[in-house]
């Protein structure tokens, strides 16, 4: 009877009453849509957070920027625009107000001459025409008078550069303020106000100019033509990331002509040729963890091999490449037409015999120095710049302020990365004694090892990182090749190198490029292996061979978004859009690829 | 025939056809060649872990075993030439110990014996110092504090404190070194005041509020007493002497029967006194005659009973308030501890060499053979022997009194000046590269301070710059933020991979799938970006600019939880769609709901695949090095908090490598130290994800 009641309790919760049947059901089909909902929710964030990505960086690289003269064109030419100037004119303004730089502005934009020579060439050589000037052909052109270099700039420059050079070189646009896109779509007449406002005043109590006009430019685009073409400066409204794609494309190249065929060669060995051995397993099991190691830890993995062990090869100083490798001797060579050639060097010390330096001589000197010395300072740590700040301080004598830093940087000297630039004061007398110290000095603290931190070390890192990814990938697309394949070759009498090679791999080629080109863009992308195996922070000079120093986008990008400045954040934005054009049109390309050339079985 | 033909034939056709199919004749060697080549590529990879293994370790080897030479601010005594393995040097190091190395100049040399020679003198007055002496070990250990192994006492030690250190078995032995005479001082500035009687005293220090109080033609104005404090044994003295004993009086401010208009000044530190009677003319305070003597300019002295402290005064006991000072050991430290009974041998030797120029009085011929007899009985010899202080070696911690402080400074002072310095046995010439040559005194010593493999895992701080290497701050924020990643990553992953698997129809499949893809391809440095520019200012605005640091581990966190959403998902929707249609019509056909058939059902079968899942996005989220070294900020911090900055394991190595890095430099050692603690991490649980998969995969 008792057990009756039980049993009969029991069957009742386990089957319910119909009533309660659907009150439970609706409460399941609840639950069914909440469920359902979170999911969505789920993927919907995803989305989100890729839209807030998009819109960030569009936001902060397009926007309102308000840009201030130094001196006003209208000041320089008394009234008249700037475009009506002839190139004598021109010339004359560009005389009047960078000086000594005259020489600089001719080296990059007429001198027909390599740069390395181009303190040494005559005037002939360096505007190229052999018809110049018969008083000044023959002559080096620091001889020659201001407004003598500045005849030469009018006859062989374009009104356009011309007037470009007065514009950057004169009037020195600043970009006093930027705004982001949607402070500009929404709320521009208080932006508009605040520039005019408190911050062109603040401008002009700062820069000693209450004269200053701001122009106010809505829509600017911080990425433009120029921000493509020009290198990297410490202004942002003229840095440029050209010496950062540049690198990014050689690195690509490396990854490719170096991880495709290795990584389709080992895929295909793991395929088609590898028995079930335990060394074979191996092999497999650890490409996939490779395929897990943190990308930091390749770019450990490159410092010790590519950086420093293997620098005599990744520097090319075993290929006698002489690029960024100089011996004492080079750097010697390099430096003696600056001083008349009256130059000796015995143990260490530089002694020359010339019966002046003068201050650009110096300057051009210590540049030399500091140019090829690099890699080592680039290494010492910062207790050695300032051991060597205090040598060139004490070699030129400090009681005449000798010793300025270029930017307006706290640092007494500033640190470029792996660049330290100096400026010896105009006034400045440097005696011979004092000069052969300072040389003795340089070339004590520069003892001019190898640099192994070259794009080929950089590009060989990135390879190992994507190797395992490239293998991964190809392995994928040559087993996805039919059997049939394969033995209706082997039936033809094919050997098993020709099925492979006239078989599998053709038919296996849509997925493997596939797999390599995604890959590659993945390396485009990789920020922290390069950081470690030292990608230049600051290089001005385009990479010219696998042996230069180097830097990328993604370091450009990490270099500004940790400055501080806001107008940073503005080319940041702009490289980042760069950036990621390249990596989406080579993603295009693989899936253009994919669904043209894939074959279906 | 016809056989024999037919046998011929078709052995030639055999031959023939043997000829045509022997294709392995055919295998050039240029295809051994491309095999070798393609055998070679295979191990490339093995070549790679293998060197990521030998780099990793080869560095934080060199790491564990770098000479890291810590500056001591300790200088040689001596010249020490190249023969020279005996010296001496300024001051005592804590955490030497013999088979250390030390480093003079360039010159490293390994130390063979070492005599850590200090002596330690604290002033923390009479009482102090005797409950120091006799407090058991569990008081010392609470406070931090050291048995000093003599007391200076400007008192005799009272029945109670002996018998608080018979509770420890110490029999205190008595030594005495000179006299005391309490100075009554005034500031230079008072000049009503040149003379006291005893009575007025008792007066001026107990019930007197104003000085016309004590004698009529003095002003009408409070008095400001400025005395020593109560543990310190002149304050004891003055009252034993002036009040028999009954602080009370002079402590009046502090109870109720007697207000004054101004609080008693109270001071262990006798300069201080000084400072504070010299600026009020209307002040006056007790101390040492020695501090007197030393501030005689800033003050006055006031003669008691009409006579004035001095020698003689002292000497016949006419000067009232003279008082013996003593030190106090005992026999068995004094046996225990060689060099303690060295020094008191020396003090009593040595004590009146100096004491004048102290500024205290010679003790009684009588005294002074009394302590002799003293020491002689607790060392149970025949004859003071005479002490030597460059062969006595041992710490020398003194305790007590400030009045007899600056008599024992002195005699340490001609201890130390005769011989009493830490000296170093060292062997010379250890390592090959390294030269031995002479150094001058005055030059520094560098002591080696390698880290160790315990500091690194247990020390919470990281500051290479002064030696301190402790990964844990670094581990703590790569967790924090790996944990910030999960907790955003995984249900939010998890949810897109039930919704793409179970939910979307193929065309919205097909529409999302590529948008995640992008998600996943997005740089690491544009996240880092996003994290700094977007998320953080968001955290800002949410939680207030006060509460959220600029640099955070919180805005990294979610933000690589964000990146590691599209991996989560992918490897998700993988094991969910793995998973045979069979079994959800299985389980609608038993009535289930969708969400019933995915969580019952589907997720409990594609279980493994998700949690290889969820381990390998830890593991990436542990190795992601972008977004952390932008947006978690730079410097390691110890903290448990999400919204202060925190540096990770891989941000510091971008940023330490992203400087100007020497090769030759424990950083630079250091980070391969942290590289192969995140290797070791990640690798372990890349090899955790591939064994969960092997192990509990649901085979259909």
């Amino acid at each position: 009877m008792n057990q009756e009641k039980t049993k009969m309790k029991n069957s009742e919760s386990l089957v319910p009453g119909e009533q309660e049947f659907y009150k439970r059901l609706q409460s399941r089909h609840q639950w069914g849509r909440i469920g359902k909902a979170f999911n969505m929710f789920s993927i919907g964030i995803a989305i989100l957070a890729l839209i807030a990505l998009f819109f960030n960086v569009a936001n902060e690289a397009f926007g309102t920027v308000g840009i201030v003269n130094t001196i006003e064109p209208e000041t320089l030419t008394n009234g008249r625009p700037l475009e009506d100037l002839s190139n004598d004119e021109l010339s004359t303004i560009l005389a009047d107000n960078v000086g000594k730089r005259l020489r600089v502005l001719i080296r990059d934009n007429i001198s027909q001459v390599p740069e390395d020579e181009f303190t040494s060439a005559t005037v002939a050589d360096i505007v190229g025409d052999p018809n110049v000037d018969s008083a000044i052909a023959n002559e080096i052109l620091k001889d020659l008078e201001v407004e003598q270099q500045a005849t030469l700039l009018a006859n062989y420059a374009s009104t356009a550069t011309l007037r470009n050079l007065v514009l950057e070189e004169v009037v020195e646009q600043q970009v006093i303020a930027s705004f982001s896109l949607s402070d500009t779509i929404f709320n521009f007449d208080a932006i508009k106000a605040e520039i005019e406002g408190t911050i062109l005043d603040d401008y002009k109590d700062k820069n000693d100019n209450p004269d200053a006009n701001v122009e106010i430019i809505r829509y600017y685009s911080w990425l433009n033509s120029d921000f493509l073409t020009t290198p990297m400066s410490s202004t942002p409204a003229l840095a440029g990331i050209r010496t950062a794609l540049i690198g990014s494309i050689g690195l690509m190249v490396i990854v490719i002509v170096v991880a495709l065929p290795i990584g389709v060669g080992a895929a295909i060995y793991l395929e088609e040729y590898a028995s079930d051995s335990i060394i074979n397993r191996l092999i497999e099991t650890n490409v996939r963890n490779l395929a897990g190691v943190p990308s930091i830890i390749y770019g450990m993995l490159g410092l010790a091999i590519f950086v420093r062990a293997l620098a005599p090869f990744s520097s090319g100083l075993i290929f006698h490449y002489n690029f960024d490798v100089p011996t004492v001797d080079t750097v010697v060579n390099r430096i003696a037409p600056l001083l008349d050639n009256e130059i000796e060097y015995t143990n260490g010390t530089i002694i020359s015999n010339s019966d002046t330096v003068d201050t650009q001589t110096a300057q051009r000197v210590i540049d030399t120095f500091l140019y090829y010395g690099t890699p080592t300072l680039s290494m010492m740590g910062n207790s050695d710049i300032t051991d060597l700040s205090n040598s060139l301080a004490h070699a030129l004598d400090t009681d005449v302020d000798v010793l300025q830093v270029r930017s307006s940087d706290e640092a007494d000297i500033e640190i470029h990365g792996t660049y330290y630039s100096f400026e010896v004061a105009d006034d400045a007398l440097i005696l011979e004694e004092t000069f052969d110290s300072l040389m003795a000095s340089l070339v004590r603290i520069n003892s001019f090892s190898p640099n192994g931190r070259t794009l080929l070390a950089a590009g060989l890192t990135l390879v190992l990182l994507i190797l395992p990814i490239i293998v991964i990938n190809a392995q994928e697309a040559i087993r996805a090749v039919p059997y049939a394949i394969r033995e209706a070759s082997y039936g033809l009498g094919a050997t098993r190198w020709q099925t492979i090679w006239n078989q599998v791999l053709p038919a296996a080629l849509p997925g493997i490029m596939t797999g390599t080109i995604l890959s590659v863009s993945r390396a485009v992308g990789e920020t922290a292996p390069l950081i470690v195996v030292g990608a230049s922070t600051f290089l001005v000079t385009d990479p010219n061979s696998p042996f230069s120093q180097f830097t990328a986008m993604p370091i450009q990008i990490y270099q500004w978004t940790a400055r501080p400045q806001g107008q940073f954040g503005d080319i940041a934005a702009a490289a980042i859009i760069v950036l990621l054009t390249l990596m989406l049109s080579l993603n295009a390309i693989a899936i253009f690829l994919r669904n043209r050339y894939s074959i279906r079985y | 025939m016809s056989e024999l033909q037919i046998s011929e034939t078709s052995q030639k056709h055999k031959k023939a056809v043997h000829k045509s199919i022997d294709l392995r004749r055919k295998v050039k060697g240029h295809e051994i060649l491309i095999q070798g080549f393609l055998f070679f590529c295979g191990v490339l990879s093995i070549f790679t872990t293998l060197g990521i293994i030998f780099v990793l370790g080869n560095e934080s080897i060199a790491f564990f075993t770098r000479d890291q030479w810590v500056n001591t601010n300790r200088a040689l005594l001596m010249d020490i030439d190249e023969d020279t393995t005996q010296f001496t040097v300024q001051a005592g190091f804590e955490d030497v110990e013999v088979g250390n190395t030390l480093r003079i100049g360039q010159e490293i040399m390994e130390i063979v014996d070492f005599q850590n020679n200090t002596i330690k003198i604290e002033s923390i007055g009479t009482g102090g110092g005797f409950r120091q002496w006799c407090a058991t070990d569990a008081d010392l250990d609470e406070q931090n504090a050291i048995r000093p192994q003599i007391v200076n006492a400007s008192r005799e030690i009272t029945a109670s404190e002996l018998e608080q250190c018979a509770q420890v078995d110490i029999e205190p032995i008595e030594f005495r070194v000179g006299t005391d005479a309490l100075a009554i001082v005034v500031s230079a500035d008072n000049e009503f005041i040149t003379e006291v009687t005893m009575d007025e005293l008792h007066l001026i220090f107990g019930e007197a509020e104003i000085w016309s109080d004590v004698r009529p033609d003095w002003p009408n104005e409070p008095i400001q007493l400025i005395i020593p404090g109560e543990d310190s044994g002149t304050f004891d003295y003055f009252v034993e002497t002036i009040f028999d004993g009954d602080a009370s009086l002079l402590l009046a401010n502090e109870g109720d029967d007697v207000t004054r208009i101004n609080e008693v000044i109270t001071s262990e530190n006798d300069n201080q006194l000084v400072g504070s009677i010299n600026r009020d003319p209307l002040s006056i305070g007790f101390f040492g005659y020695a501090y007197y003597l030393e501030n005689s300019d800033d003050l006055h002295i006031i003669n008691v009973d009409g006579i004035k402290p001095s020698a003689e005064s002292v000497e016949d006991n006419s000067y009232p308030l003279a008082r013996p000072l003593y030190i106090y050991s005992d026999a068995d430290t004094m046996q225990r501890d060689p060099q303690v009974a060295s020094f008191i041998d020396y003090y009593l030797t040595h004590m009146n060499d100096v004491i004048g120029e102290v500024g205290y009085f010679e003790a009684s011929t009588a005294a002074v053979d009394e302590a002799h007899a003293n020491w002689l009985g607790a060392m149970g010899e025949a004859q003071l022997p005479d002490i030597v202080p460059a062969n006595v070696s041992g710490h020398l911690q003194i305790a007590g009194s400030s009045t007899v402080l600056p008599l024992s400074e002195s005699i340490a002072d001609i201890f130390v000046t005769d011989g009493f310095v830490p000296s170093f046995g060292v062997k010379r010439g250890i390592r090959g590269e390294n030269t031995v040559v002479s150094h001058a005194a005055g030059i520094t010593i560098e002591i080696n301070d390698r880290p160790t493999l315990v500091e690194f895992f247990t020390n919470t701080s990281w500051i290479p710059a002064i030696g301190e290497f402790g990964v844990i701050p670094l581990i703590n924020s790569t967790l924090m933020t790996s944990a910030i990643a999960m907790l955003v990553s995984l249900p939010l992953g998890i949810g897109a991979a039930i919704y793409l698997s179970e939910y979307a129809s193929p065309r919205v499949r097909n529409t999302l799938k590529p948008v995640l893809e992008i998600l996943a391809g997005i740089p690491t440095v544009v996240y880092g970006y996003f994290a700094l520019t977007f998320m953080t200012p968001l955290l800002r605005s949410i939680f207030g600019i006060d509460v959220v640091n600029i640099y955070n581990t919180a805005s990294a966190g979610i933000v690589v939880g964000i990146l590691i959403i599209p991996l989560i998902s992918s490897m998700s929707e993988d094991a969910l769609h793995a998973v045979p249609v069979s079994l959800r019509e299985a389980s609608y056909g038993l009535g289930a709901t969708k969400l019933e058939t995915v969580v019952k059902v589907v997720i409990p079968a594609a279980l493994s695949g998700m949690l290889a899942a969820f381990i390998v996005a830890v593991s990436r989220a542990i190795g992601e090095t972008m977004i952390v070294a932008i947006a978690a900020g730079a410097g390691p911090n110890f903290t448990f908090s999400p919204f202060e900055s925190a540096e990770t394991m891989t941000g510091h190595i971008a940023r330490i490598s992203g400087g100007d890095l020497s090769y030759d430099s424990i950083d630079y050692n250091s980070i391969f130290a942290i590289g192969l603690t995140l290797f070791v991490m990640t690798f372990l649980l890349n090899v955790l994800s591939r064994i969960v998969i092997g192990r509990f995969r649901e085979a259909y």
